[in-house]
C-alpha cells in the first residue's frame, strides 16, 4: 500500500503535503536511537518515532524511509517541517501511542499482502 | 577545520589549552599538536565518542598513543556500516599541510557498542579526562537520552552549551559535585574560542586539569551550586 492509502486508513495526519503519498510502505520500524535505525530499518519503510528533531531527517534521507510517523499527536516545529520538505521526506502523525500505531501499521500490512 | 586553521584560530582567541575531539576519531589530534607546540598551544588529544545510549562523551588524554588506543577499541565497536560520502561527506585525517592524509570508510555518525558508563571508565583507567558533551542539549545528551545523569558514571566535568542556566539542571543529576565546564565544540573554525573554562594549574596536563575539576567541583557544593 502507498503512504496516502496508509494515512487515510489509519487516520493519520500528513504535515508535508504530495511528498512521497505514491512511495510504497514495504515494512516499519518502531525505534527512537538513529544508530539503531540506521543499522537495522528494512527497504520502503515507515519510520515510527518521537525524535523530532532535525537529524531524523538525515537518517531517513540516508535510509530512503517511505516516511516518519510521530504518534500521540505530539507537536512538532515549524522549522522541522520545512526542512522536511526541503529534503523531501513525508512525515505523518496520528493519535495513538507508538506502540498502537505499531500493532495498526503491523496489521494493515499484513491484511494487504493477504498473509496470515 | 586544517590543522593550521586550528592553530591559527586558538591563538586569535588566546586560548592556551584545546582538545582535538573529533566523532569518533582521535587520528587529526597529532598534525594539529604538531603545529601547536611551535607556538605554545596545548593540544590535547581525545575524541568526541558516542555510545551505545547514543550519549556523546568527550575523551581527552595528554599522549596520542592513550588516544589511538581508544579509537581501535572503538572503531571495533562502531557498527561495519559504510559512510555515505555523498550525503555526510569524507571523514579525513588532515596534516600540518593541509594535504588529506585518509578518509575513513566507515560510518563514523554512529554508536559504539559500549555504555556510557564502561566508556567512562576505560577512560579514566587510562589516565584520560571523561566529559559528558553538552548536557543541556535536547540531542545526544546524557540527560537527553537517560533522563538523568546516573550517579555511578565516573565523570570529570559536565559540559554545558549555556553556562548560565545550570541550576536548571540540578535536579537531573544525581551525584553532587561534578563541576560544569563549558568549551567552544568547535566545527566550524570560526566556533574556535565562542566558549571557554578557565581553570588554575601548576601544569597543564591531564592530572593537572583533573585536579583542578575536582576543587571546582568541591567548591560548587561549598557554594550550592552543584
Amino acid at each position: 500500500m502507498t503512504v496516502k492509502e496508509l494515512a487515510a486508513a489509519l487516520d493519520l495526519e500528513v504535515l508535508t503535503g504530495n511528498i512521497n503519498l505514491d512511495r510504497q510502505v514495504g515494512s516499519g520500524y518502531t525505534s527512537d536511537l538513529l544508530s539503531d535505525v540506521i543499522a537495522n530499518i528494512g527497504d520502503d519503510a515507515v519510520w515510527i518515532t518521537i525524535q523530532r528533531h532535525v537529524n531524523i531527517l538525515g537518517v531517513a534521507k540516508l535510509k530512503e524511509v517511505s516516511a516518519i510517523i510521530i504518534p500521540r499527536n505530539l507537536a512538532l516545529e515549524e522549522a522541522f517541517l520545512v526542512k522536511a520538505r526541503e529534503e523531501g521526506i513525508a512525515v505523518l502523525k496520528g493519535s495513538p501511542s507508538a506502540f498502537e500505531l505499531s500493532a495498526l501499521i503491523y496489521n494493515e500490512l499484513k491484511r494487504g499482502r493477504g498473509v496470515a | 577545520m586544517s590543522p593550521r586553521v586550528i592553530v591559527q584560530k586558538a591563538r586569535e582567541a588566546r586560548l592556551d589549552i584545546i582538545a582535538v575531539t573529533d566523532h569518533n576519531m582521535t587520528e587529526n589530534a597529532p598534525y594539529v599538536k604538531e603545529l601547536g607546540e611551535r607556538i605554545g598551544l596545548i593540544v590535547l588529544s581525545g575524541m568526541e565518542l558516542q555510545t551505545q545510549e547514543e550519549i556523546h562523551l568527550l575523551a581527552v588524554f595528554d599522549e596520542y598513543d592513550r588516544a589511538r588506543e581508544l579509537q581501535s577499541m572503538i572503531y571495533d565497536l562502531l557498527p561495519d556500516v559504510p559512510n555515505d560520502t555523498e550525503f555526510w561527506g569524507d571523514q579525513v585525517v588532515v596534516d600540518t599541510e593541509d594535504n588529506i592524509v585518509r578518509s575513513e570508510d566507515r560510518l563514523l555518525i554512529n554508536s559504539a557498542g559500549i555504555s556510557v558508563e564502561d566508556a567512562a571508565s576505560w577512560i579514566k583507567a587510562h589516565g584520560g579526562i571523561a566529559i559528558a558533551s553538552h548536557i543541556d542539549s535536547p540531542t545526544f545528551s546524557i540527560i537527553s537520552q537517560l533522563g538523568f545523569i546516573p550517579a555511578n558514571i565516573s565523570l570529570d566535568a559536565l559540559e554545558v552549551r549555556n553556562i548560565d542556566k545550570v541550576g536548571e539542571l540540578k535536579p537531573f543529576i544525581m551525584k553532587q559535585g561534578t563541576p560544569f565546564v563549558t568549551f567552544s565544540d568547535a566545527h566550524y573554525p570560526d566556533d574556535i574560542g565562542r566558549r571557554r573554562t578557565v581553570l588554575t594549574m601548576d601544569v597543564p596536563d591531564c592530572v593537572g586539569i583533573e585536579n583542578a575539576l575536582k576543587l571546582m567541583g568541591e567548591r560548587n557544593i561549598r557554594t550550592g551550586q552543584s
